[in-house]
Protein backbone atom coordinates (compact mmCIF):
# COMPACT_ATOMS: atom_id res chain seq x y z
CA UNK A 1 0.00 0.00 0.00
CA UNK A 2 3.04 2.42 0.81
CA UNK A 3 4.50 1.50 -2.04
CA UNK A 4 1.43 2.26 -4.24
CA UNK A 5 1.12 5.69 -2.78
CA UNK A 6 5.02 6.04 -3.63
CA UNK A 7 4.14 5.25 -6.72
CA UNK A 8 1.24 7.57 -7.33
CA UNK A 9 3.03 10.35 -5.70
CA UNK A 10 5.86 10.02 -8.31
CA UNK A 11 3.64 9.61 -11.18
CA UNK A 12 1.60 13.21 -10.42
CA UNK A 13 4.87 14.84 -9.58
CA UNK A 14 6.48 13.90 -12.64
CA UNK A 15 3.12 15.17 -14.82
CA UNK A 16 3.07 18.47 -12.82
CA UNK A 17 6.64 19.14 -13.07
CA UNK A 18 6.41 18.50 -16.97
CA UNK A 19 3.51 20.59 -17.15
CA UNK A 20 5.26 23.76 -16.02
CA UNK A 21 7.98 23.00 -18.81
CA UNK A 22 7.14 25.59 -21.62
CA UNK A 23 5.92 23.82 -24.87
CA UNK A 24 7.51 24.18 -28.06
CA UNK A 25 5.84 26.93 -30.06
CA UNK A 26 4.95 27.54 -33.85
CA UNK A 27 4.05 30.78 -33.73
CA UNK A 28 6.84 32.25 -35.36
CA UNK A 29 7.47 30.23 -38.22
CA UNK A 30 7.36 31.70 -41.40
CA UNK A 31 6.51 35.18 -39.86
CA UNK A 32 7.82 38.39 -39.39
CA UNK A 33 9.12 38.69 -36.22
CA UNK A 34 10.22 42.43 -34.29
CA UNK A 35 11.40 42.12 -30.47
CA UNK A 36 12.32 44.74 -28.59
CA UNK A 37 14.66 44.55 -25.19
CA UNK A 38 15.34 46.78 -22.91
CA UNK A 39 18.77 47.08 -21.82
CA UNK A 40 19.28 47.77 -17.88
CA UNK A 41 23.26 48.36 -16.54
CA UNK A 42 24.34 48.01 -13.19
CA UNK A 43 27.46 49.83 -12.83
CA UNK A 44 29.34 50.35 -9.40
CA UNK A 45 28.74 54.46 -9.56
CA UNK A 46 25.72 56.07 -10.45
CA UNK A 47 27.48 58.43 -12.47
CA UNK A 48 29.57 56.17 -15.05
CA UNK A 49 29.88 56.30 -18.29
CA UNK A 50 27.87 53.03 -18.16
CA UNK A 51 24.55 54.90 -17.26
CA UNK A 52 24.87 56.42 -20.85
CA UNK A 53 24.07 53.10 -21.93
CA UNK A 54 21.69 52.07 -19.03
CA UNK A 55 17.93 52.58 -20.49
CA UNK A 56 19.03 51.69 -23.87
CA UNK A 57 16.97 49.43 -26.42
CA UNK A 58 17.94 46.43 -29.05
CA UNK A 59 15.18 45.82 -31.80
CA UNK A 60 15.41 42.93 -33.56
CA UNK A 61 13.71 42.25 -36.92
CA UNK A 62 13.27 39.48 -38.98
CA UNK A 63 11.43 39.07 -42.44
CA UNK A 64 12.44 35.97 -44.61
CA UNK A 65 15.79 36.13 -45.07
CA UNK A 66 16.87 39.39 -43.67
CA UNK A 67 17.93 40.37 -40.43
CA UNK A 68 18.08 44.18 -39.01
CA UNK A 69 19.45 44.78 -35.55
CA UNK A 70 18.96 48.37 -34.09
CA UNK A 71 20.19 49.42 -31.14
CA UNK A 72 19.55 52.80 -29.83
CA UNK A 73 20.99 54.48 -26.32
CA UNK A 74 22.06 58.24 -25.01
CA UNK A 75 25.29 57.41 -26.12
CA UNK A 76 25.07 56.36 -29.94
CA UNK A 77 22.46 54.36 -32.30
CA UNK A 78 23.87 51.96 -34.80
CA UNK A 79 22.40 48.98 -36.63
CA UNK A 80 23.28 46.08 -38.57
CA UNK A 81 21.86 44.80 -41.69
CA UNK A 82 22.07 40.78 -42.10
CA UNK A 83 21.15 39.21 -45.48
CA UNK A 84 21.41 35.48 -44.92
CA UNK A 85 19.78 34.72 -48.70
CA UNK A 86 23.94 36.15 -49.75
CA UNK A 87 22.63 37.58 -53.28
CA UNK A 88 25.70 39.93 -52.27
CA UNK A 89 28.81 37.85 -50.60
CA UNK A 90 31.15 41.01 -50.43
CA UNK A 91 28.29 42.37 -48.55
CA UNK A 92 26.32 39.91 -46.46
CA UNK A 93 26.37 42.14 -43.08
CA UNK A 94 26.16 46.13 -43.21
CA UNK A 95 27.13 47.60 -39.65
CA UNK A 96 26.25 51.41 -39.86
CA UNK A 97 26.98 53.90 -37.29
CA UNK A 98 23.87 56.41 -37.27
CA UNK A 99 24.33 58.82 -34.40
CA UNK A 100 26.89 61.27 -34.29
CA UNK A 101 28.76 63.77 -37.15
CA UNK A 102 30.54 61.30 -38.60
CA UNK A 103 28.34 58.57 -39.53
CA UNK A 104 29.67 55.52 -41.34
CA UNK A 105 29.09 51.91 -42.57
CA UNK A 106 31.13 48.75 -42.63
CA UNK A 107 30.48 46.06 -45.95
CA UNK A 108 31.24 42.78 -44.19
CA UNK A 109 31.72 39.82 -46.22
CA UNK A 110 30.91 36.04 -45.26
CA UNK A 111 34.67 35.62 -43.65
CA UNK A 112 34.31 39.14 -42.31
CA UNK A 113 31.26 38.34 -40.79
CA UNK A 114 32.40 35.49 -39.08
CA UNK A 115 35.19 37.00 -38.07
CA UNK A 116 32.86 39.83 -36.19
CA UNK A 117 31.64 37.23 -34.48
CA UNK A 118 34.29 35.04 -33.86
CA UNK A 119 34.02 34.81 -29.75
CA UNK A 120 31.31 32.79 -30.62
CA UNK A 121 32.82 30.39 -33.17
CA UNK A 122 33.77 27.63 -29.92
CA UNK A 123 31.25 29.06 -27.33
CA UNK A 124 29.57 25.85 -25.20
CA UNK A 125 25.69 26.56 -24.71
CA UNK A 126 24.41 23.89 -22.33
CA UNK A 127 20.90 23.74 -21.65
CA UNK A 128 18.66 23.56 -18.45
CA UNK A 129 15.63 22.82 -17.08
CA UNK A 130 15.21 26.28 -15.17
CA UNK A 131 12.48 28.18 -16.66
CA UNK A 132 11.00 31.97 -15.73
CA UNK A 133 8.56 34.40 -16.88
CA UNK A 134 9.66 36.81 -19.65
CA UNK A 135 6.72 39.65 -21.34
CA UNK A 136 4.44 37.25 -20.31
CA UNK A 137 5.91 33.81 -21.57
CA UNK A 138 7.46 31.14 -19.87
CA UNK A 139 10.95 30.95 -21.31
CA UNK A 140 13.48 27.97 -20.59
CA UNK A 141 17.05 28.60 -19.40
CA UNK A 142 20.49 27.95 -20.95
CA UNK A 143 24.07 29.16 -20.62
CA UNK A 144 26.15 30.23 -23.06
CA UNK A 145 30.01 30.20 -22.12
CA UNK A 146 33.10 31.85 -23.88
CA UNK A 147 36.30 30.07 -24.63
CA UNK A 148 37.61 32.89 -22.21
CA UNK A 149 35.43 31.91 -19.52
CA UNK A 150 32.56 34.71 -19.93
CA UNK A 151 29.36 33.19 -19.25
CA UNK A 152 25.89 34.47 -20.39
CA UNK A 153 22.44 33.54 -19.09
CA UNK A 154 19.69 33.47 -21.55
CA UNK A 155 16.26 32.65 -21.17
CA UNK A 156 14.42 31.83 -24.43
CA UNK A 157 10.81 30.59 -25.34
CA UNK A 158 11.57 27.58 -26.98
CA UNK A 159 10.64 27.11 -30.93
CA UNK A 160 11.69 25.69 -34.04
CA UNK A 161 15.03 26.88 -34.99
CA UNK A 162 14.98 29.85 -37.16
CA UNK A 163 18.16 30.05 -39.27
CA UNK A 164 18.35 33.99 -40.46
CA UNK A 165 17.99 34.64 -36.93
CA UNK A 166 20.67 32.09 -35.77
CA UNK A 167 23.41 33.40 -38.85
CA UNK A 168 22.19 37.21 -37.48
CA UNK A 169 22.87 36.54 -33.64
CA UNK A 170 25.60 33.68 -33.43
CA UNK A 171 25.94 34.05 -29.67
CA UNK A 172 22.10 32.12 -29.91
CA UNK A 173 22.97 29.66 -32.70
CA UNK A 174 22.51 26.92 -30.64
CA UNK A 175 20.08 28.31 -28.44
CA UNK A 176 16.56 26.17 -29.09
CA UNK A 177 14.37 28.89 -29.29
CA UNK A 178 13.64 32.59 -29.36
CA UNK A 179 15.74 34.80 -26.91
CA UNK A 180 13.78 37.03 -24.53
CA UNK A 181 16.38 37.71 -21.86
CA UNK A 182 19.85 37.17 -21.53
CA UNK A 183 22.21 38.91 -18.79
CA UNK A 184 25.84 38.93 -18.49
CA UNK A 185 27.14 39.22 -14.77
CA UNK A 186 30.66 41.01 -14.12
CA UNK A 187 30.72 40.83 -10.09
CA UNK A 188 28.13 42.93 -8.56
CA UNK A 189 28.15 44.50 -12.59
CA UNK A 190 25.35 43.21 -14.74
CA UNK A 191 23.77 44.15 -18.07
CA UNK A 192 20.10 42.54 -18.71
CA UNK A 193 18.41 42.24 -22.00
CA UNK A 194 15.09 41.47 -21.57
CA UNK A 195 12.12 41.24 -24.22
CA UNK A 196 9.60 44.26 -23.50
CA UNK A 197 8.18 43.86 -27.19
CA UNK A 198 7.49 40.91 -29.37
CA UNK A 199 5.55 41.64 -32.54
CA UNK A 200 4.35 39.57 -35.27
CA UNK A 201 3.10 42.30 -37.66
CA UNK A 202 4.50 42.42 -41.33
CA UNK A 203 7.43 44.58 -41.32
CA UNK A 204 8.26 46.87 -44.62
CA UNK A 205 10.96 45.42 -46.45
CA UNK A 206 12.50 49.48 -46.73
CA UNK A 207 13.15 49.19 -43.45
CA UNK A 208 15.25 45.83 -43.69
CA UNK A 209 17.58 47.59 -46.16
CA UNK A 210 20.60 49.29 -45.74
CA UNK A 211 21.09 53.00 -46.66
CA UNK A 212 22.44 53.91 -49.69
CA UNK A 213 23.35 57.26 -49.13
CA UNK A 214 24.91 59.72 -46.27
CA UNK A 215 27.43 57.48 -45.05
CA UNK A 216 31.32 56.95 -45.11
CA UNK A 217 31.90 53.39 -46.25
CA UNK A 218 34.80 52.31 -44.46
CA UNK A 219 36.95 48.96 -44.61
CA UNK A 220 36.78 46.89 -42.11
CA UNK A 221 39.76 44.99 -42.17
CA UNK A 222 40.73 42.84 -40.25
CA UNK A 223 38.26 44.52 -37.04
CA UNK A 224 40.70 47.43 -36.56
CA UNK A 225 39.86 50.81 -38.10
CA UNK A 226 41.97 51.68 -41.49
CA UNK A 227 43.29 54.95 -41.89
CA UNK A 228 41.64 55.30 -45.61
CA UNK A 229 37.93 56.19 -45.85
CA UNK A 230 36.34 55.71 -49.03
CA UNK A 231 33.91 58.37 -50.37
CA UNK A 232 30.50 57.88 -49.74
CA UNK A 233 27.61 56.00 -51.91
CA UNK A 234 26.38 58.25 -55.13
CA UNK B 1 100.89 132.93 -2.21
CA UNK B 2 97.46 134.93 -4.12
CA UNK B 3 94.78 132.36 -4.37
CA UNK B 4 94.45 130.88 -8.49
CA UNK B 5 90.81 131.19 -8.33
CA UNK B 6 91.28 135.26 -7.50
CA UNK B 7 93.47 135.25 -10.07
CA UNK B 8 91.08 133.59 -12.91
CA UNK B 9 88.37 135.46 -11.82
CA UNK B 10 90.52 138.94 -12.32
CA UNK B 11 91.58 137.27 -15.61
CA UNK B 12 87.27 137.11 -16.67
CA UNK B 13 87.13 140.87 -16.20
CA UNK B 14 90.55 141.99 -17.79
CA UNK B 15 89.87 143.23 -21.36
CA UNK B 16 92.57 144.90 -23.82
CA UNK B 17 91.08 147.71 -26.25
CA UNK B 18 92.16 147.36 -29.65
CA UNK B 19 95.18 150.24 -31.62
CA UNK B 20 93.51 153.19 -32.24
CA UNK B 21 92.51 153.73 -35.54
CA UNK B 22 91.65 149.85 -36.34
CA UNK B 23 87.65 150.62 -36.92
CA UNK B 24 88.15 153.41 -39.13
CA UNK B 25 90.58 151.29 -41.11
CA UNK B 26 88.04 148.39 -41.95
CA UNK B 27 85.36 150.55 -43.05
CA UNK B 28 87.88 152.40 -45.32
CA UNK B 29 88.54 148.78 -46.92
CA UNK B 30 84.70 148.55 -47.15
CA UNK B 31 83.60 151.44 -48.76
CA UNK B 32 86.50 150.80 -51.14
CA UNK B 33 85.12 147.43 -51.89
CA UNK B 34 81.68 148.48 -52.74
CA UNK B 35 82.21 151.99 -54.29
CA UNK B 36 86.02 152.98 -54.90
CA UNK B 37 87.07 156.31 -54.66
CA UNK B 38 83.97 157.79 -53.01
CA UNK B 39 84.79 158.52 -49.03
CA UNK B 40 81.56 157.96 -46.95
CA UNK B 41 80.72 157.48 -43.57
CA UNK B 42 80.84 153.95 -43.00
CA UNK B 43 78.59 153.86 -40.20
CA UNK B 44 75.53 154.95 -42.22
CA UNK B 45 76.32 153.14 -44.74
CA UNK B 46 76.06 149.92 -42.79
CA UNK B 47 72.81 151.06 -41.34
CA UNK B 48 71.35 151.55 -44.32
CA UNK B 49 71.76 147.77 -45.71
CA UNK B 50 68.92 146.28 -43.73
CA UNK B 51 66.77 148.34 -46.15
CA UNK B 52 68.33 147.20 -49.35
CA UNK B 53 66.79 144.99 -51.80
CA UNK B 54 67.75 142.99 -54.79
CA UNK B 55 65.29 142.12 -57.52
CA UNK B 56 64.87 138.61 -58.71
CA UNK B 57 65.74 137.40 -61.89
CA UNK B 58 63.34 138.62 -64.65
CA UNK B 59 62.72 134.98 -66.01
CA UNK B 60 61.46 133.81 -62.53
CA UNK B 61 58.62 136.84 -62.62
CA UNK B 62 57.96 135.31 -66.16
CA UNK B 63 57.37 131.57 -65.05
CA UNK B 64 55.17 132.71 -62.08
CA UNK B 65 52.86 135.21 -64.02
CA UNK B 66 52.40 132.42 -66.92
CA UNK B 67 51.81 129.87 -64.24
CA UNK B 68 48.90 131.30 -62.72
CA UNK B 69 47.47 132.73 -65.42
CA UNK B 70 47.05 129.53 -67.58
CA UNK B 71 43.70 127.47 -67.40
CA UNK B 72 44.19 124.23 -64.93
CA UNK B 73 43.91 120.61 -66.38
CA UNK B 74 43.23 118.49 -63.52
CA UNK B 75 43.58 114.37 -63.65
CA UNK B 76 40.78 113.44 -61.39
CA UNK B 77 37.42 113.11 -63.33
CA UNK B 78 34.74 114.84 -61.90
CA UNK B 79 31.14 113.34 -61.19
CA UNK B 80 27.65 114.83 -62.20
CA UNK B 81 26.03 115.76 -59.21
CA UNK B 82 23.33 113.13 -59.32
CA UNK B 83 25.75 110.38 -59.78
CA UNK B 84 26.97 111.46 -56.08
CA UNK B 85 23.47 111.15 -54.97
CA UNK B 86 23.07 107.56 -56.47
CA UNK B 87 26.40 106.48 -54.56
CA UNK B 88 25.14 107.56 -51.46
CA UNK B 89 22.16 106.27 -51.98
CA UNK B 90 23.55 102.74 -52.38
CA UNK B 91 25.69 102.91 -49.61
CA UNK B 92 22.94 103.83 -47.47
CA UNK B 93 20.41 101.48 -48.58
CA UNK B 94 23.20 98.30 -48.03
CA UNK B 95 24.48 99.60 -44.79
CA UNK B 96 20.20 99.47 -43.76
CA UNK B 97 20.40 95.82 -45.31
CA UNK B 98 23.49 94.91 -43.21
CA UNK B 99 22.22 96.49 -40.01
CA UNK B 100 18.68 94.64 -40.18
CA UNK B 101 20.70 91.29 -40.91
CA UNK B 102 23.01 91.38 -38.48
CA UNK B 103 20.37 92.62 -35.84
CA UNK B 104 17.44 90.87 -35.89
CA UNK B 105 18.43 87.67 -38.09
CA UNK B 106 17.09 84.68 -35.96
CA UNK B 107 19.43 81.66 -34.81
CA UNK B 108 18.70 78.26 -35.44
CA UNK B 109 18.26 76.29 -32.27
CA UNK B 110 19.94 73.19 -33.24
CA UNK B 111 22.80 71.69 -30.97
CA UNK B 112 26.17 70.89 -32.40
CA UNK B 113 28.36 70.38 -29.23
CA UNK B 114 27.29 70.56 -25.56
CA UNK B 115 26.96 73.93 -24.57
CA UNK B 116 29.29 76.27 -22.94
CA UNK B 117 27.31 78.94 -21.68
CA UNK B 118 23.94 80.13 -21.46
CA UNK B 119 22.88 81.96 -24.02
CA UNK B 120 21.77 85.74 -23.39
CA UNK B 121 18.80 85.34 -25.46
CA UNK B 122 16.65 83.39 -25.83
CA UNK B 123 16.09 81.08 -29.14
CA UNK B 124 12.74 80.72 -31.13
CA UNK B 125 11.70 76.93 -30.58
CA UNK B 126 12.78 74.71 -33.30
CA UNK B 127 9.85 73.50 -35.79
CA UNK B 128 11.55 70.36 -37.30
CA UNK B 129 10.19 69.69 -40.94
CA UNK B 130 7.41 67.08 -41.31
CA UNK B 131 8.51 63.57 -41.11
CA UNK B 132 7.78 61.70 -44.34
CA UNK B 133 5.52 58.68 -43.36
CA UNK B 134 5.93 56.05 -45.67
CA UNK B 135 6.09 53.05 -43.64
CA UNK B 136 4.47 53.07 -39.66
CA UNK B 137 7.22 50.85 -38.73
CA UNK B 138 9.97 52.98 -39.84
CA UNK B 139 11.19 55.53 -37.02
CA UNK B 140 13.37 58.23 -37.01
CA UNK B 141 16.15 56.60 -36.25
CA UNK B 142 16.54 54.27 -38.88
CA UNK B 143 16.90 56.37 -42.43
CA UNK B 144 17.45 59.23 -43.68
CA UNK B 145 17.93 62.64 -43.47
CA UNK B 146 15.42 65.29 -43.09
CA UNK B 147 16.43 68.46 -43.17
CA UNK B 148 19.48 70.76 -42.44
CA UNK B 149 23.12 69.93 -44.05
CA UNK B 150 26.29 70.03 -42.99
CA UNK B 151 29.44 70.04 -45.19
CA UNK B 152 32.32 66.85 -45.32
CA UNK B 153 36.04 68.97 -45.76
CA UNK B 154 36.17 68.36 -49.64
CA UNK B 155 33.14 66.64 -50.38
CA UNK B 156 29.40 67.12 -51.06
CA UNK B 157 27.02 67.84 -48.69
CA UNK B 158 25.66 65.15 -46.58
CA UNK B 159 21.63 65.63 -45.40
CA UNK B 160 21.95 65.90 -41.67
CA UNK B 161 19.37 63.85 -39.98
CA UNK B 162 17.27 66.00 -37.55
CA UNK B 163 14.39 65.07 -35.26
CA UNK B 164 11.83 65.88 -32.83
CA UNK B 165 12.28 63.67 -29.58
CA UNK B 166 10.13 64.53 -26.28
CA UNK B 167 11.04 63.92 -23.03
CA UNK B 168 7.90 64.37 -20.08
CA UNK B 169 5.74 66.38 -22.90
CA UNK B 170 8.95 68.84 -23.97
CA UNK B 171 9.96 68.63 -27.28
CA UNK B 172 13.61 68.96 -28.58
CA UNK B 173 15.43 68.84 -31.50
CA UNK B 174 17.93 65.70 -31.78
CA UNK B 175 20.69 66.73 -34.42
CA UNK B 176 22.57 63.81 -35.99
CA UNK B 177 20.83 61.03 -33.98
CA UNK B 178 22.76 62.42 -31.20
CA UNK B 179 20.75 62.02 -28.39
CA UNK B 180 23.29 62.92 -25.42
CA UNK B 181 24.59 66.00 -27.54
CA UNK B 182 20.93 67.03 -27.92
CA UNK B 183 20.10 66.53 -24.26
CA UNK B 184 23.24 68.58 -23.20
CA UNK B 185 22.30 71.35 -25.19
CA UNK B 186 18.86 72.54 -23.74
CA UNK B 187 18.10 76.24 -23.93
CA UNK B 188 18.85 77.52 -20.47
CA UNK B 189 16.10 79.61 -20.48
CA UNK B 190 13.61 76.94 -21.77
CA UNK B 191 14.79 73.83 -19.96
CA UNK B 192 12.40 70.58 -19.46
CA UNK B 193 10.89 69.90 -15.99
CA UNK B 194 12.62 67.08 -15.29
CA UNK B 195 16.04 69.28 -15.04
CA UNK B 196 14.20 71.99 -12.80
CA UNK B 197 12.35 69.79 -10.28
CA UNK B 198 14.15 67.97 -7.08
CA UNK B 199 12.99 64.76 -8.14
CA UNK B 200 15.60 62.67 -9.72
CA UNK B 201 13.95 59.70 -11.06
CA UNK B 202 14.38 58.11 -14.67
CA UNK B 203 12.54 59.72 -17.20
CA UNK B 204 11.35 58.16 -20.69
CA UNK B 205 12.59 59.99 -23.78
CA UNK B 206 10.27 59.70 -26.73
CA UNK B 207 12.07 59.11 -30.01
CA UNK B 208 8.90 58.33 -32.44
CA UNK B 209 5.98 56.51 -32.16
CA UNK B 210 7.27 53.08 -31.43
CA UNK B 211 10.53 53.51 -29.46
CA UNK B 212 11.30 55.17 -26.40
CA UNK B 213 14.47 54.83 -24.67
CA UNK B 214 15.11 55.52 -20.63
CA UNK B 215 17.31 58.27 -19.04
CA UNK B 216 18.55 56.77 -15.86
CA UNK B 217 18.04 57.88 -12.18
CA UNK B 218 21.97 58.68 -12.51
CA UNK B 219 22.16 60.72 -15.63
CA UNK B 220 19.00 62.67 -14.62
CA UNK B 221 20.97 63.63 -11.99
CA UNK B 222 24.23 64.72 -13.94
CA UNK B 223 21.70 66.27 -16.67
CA UNK B 224 20.34 68.84 -13.48
CA UNK B 225 24.18 69.22 -12.59
CA UNK B 226 25.05 70.08 -15.77
CA UNK B 227 22.97 72.74 -15.92
CA UNK B 228 23.12 74.62 -12.52
CA UNK B 229 24.19 78.15 -12.81
CA UNK B 230 25.31 80.93 -10.67
CA UNK B 231 23.80 84.39 -9.74
CA UNK B 232 24.95 85.79 -13.10
CA UNK B 233 23.52 83.15 -15.52
CA UNK B 234 26.71 81.20 -16.20
CA UNK B 235 27.46 77.62 -15.21
CA UNK B 236 28.46 76.38 -12.21
CA UNK B 237 32.35 75.02 -11.32
CA UNK B 238 30.05 71.75 -11.00
CA UNK B 239 28.51 71.96 -14.16
CA UNK B 240 31.58 72.50 -16.27
CA UNK B 241 33.13 69.56 -14.80
CA UNK B 242 30.03 67.34 -14.99
CA UNK B 243 30.22 68.78 -18.90
CA UNK B 244 33.98 67.57 -19.29
CA UNK B 245 33.08 64.46 -18.36
CA UNK B 246 30.55 63.81 -20.62
CA UNK B 247 32.81 64.93 -23.37
CA UNK B 248 35.36 62.57 -22.14
CA UNK B 249 33.27 59.72 -22.11
CA UNK B 250 32.42 60.56 -25.45
CA UNK B 251 35.87 60.21 -26.89
CA UNK B 252 36.26 57.37 -25.23
CA UNK B 253 32.98 55.37 -26.89
CA UNK B 254 34.47 56.74 -29.65
CA UNK B 255 37.89 55.40 -29.57
CA UNK B 256 36.77 51.99 -28.51
CA UNK B 257 34.04 51.27 -30.98
CA UNK B 258 34.81 53.67 -33.96
CA UNK B 259 37.97 53.07 -33.93
CA UNK B 260 37.97 49.19 -33.27
CA UNK B 261 35.17 48.26 -35.69
CA UNK B 262 35.61 44.88 -34.38
CA UNK B 263 33.70 45.93 -31.10
CA UNK B 264 29.88 46.03 -31.42
CA UNK B 265 27.94 47.77 -28.63
CA UNK B 266 24.90 45.54 -29.03
CA UNK B 267 27.00 42.78 -28.06
CA UNK B 268 27.41 42.08 -24.37
CA UNK B 269 30.33 40.88 -23.78
CA UNK B 270 31.84 44.01 -25.86
CA UNK B 271 29.82 47.00 -23.79
CA UNK B 272 30.80 45.12 -20.60
CA UNK B 273 34.31 45.58 -21.79
CA UNK B 274 34.14 48.83 -22.66
CA UNK B 275 31.88 50.18 -19.27
CA UNK B 276 32.69 47.82 -16.67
Amino acid sequence: MQKLLLVLIAFFTVNFCSAQQPAVTDSFAGRDISITYSIKVTGNKKRSVAETYNGAIKTLYIKNNLAKLRFVSLMRSQNIYYDHHYSDTSRVAVVVKESGKKRYKYNLGIAQWRMYNSKYDAANTMLSNDSMMVAGRLCRKALVTLTDGGKLTVYYLPAPAIATLAAAEPMFAAVPGIVLQYELHHGKKSIVYTAQNISLLPISIALMKPPAKGYITRKFGNGKAEKDEMEEDD
Amino acid sequence: MPDINDILHSLKEHSVLPPAGNLETILKSLEEIKSPGVESNGLNQLSRLHVASVPPPSFLLDNIVSAVSSPVTSPVVRMPRTYLWGVAAAVIVAATAWGIYKFTGTKKEIPTELATAPPATETRPFTPPPVPVADKTATAADHGPLAGTHRMAGKKHIPTPVYTASVDGYDFPVSNNDLLVSFASFNYNNLPAFITSDETAPVEIRIDQSTSITVSEGMVSMMKTMYKTKRNGKPTFNAKRTKKRIEKWKASDAKFFDKNPGKNPMDPFDLAEFIF
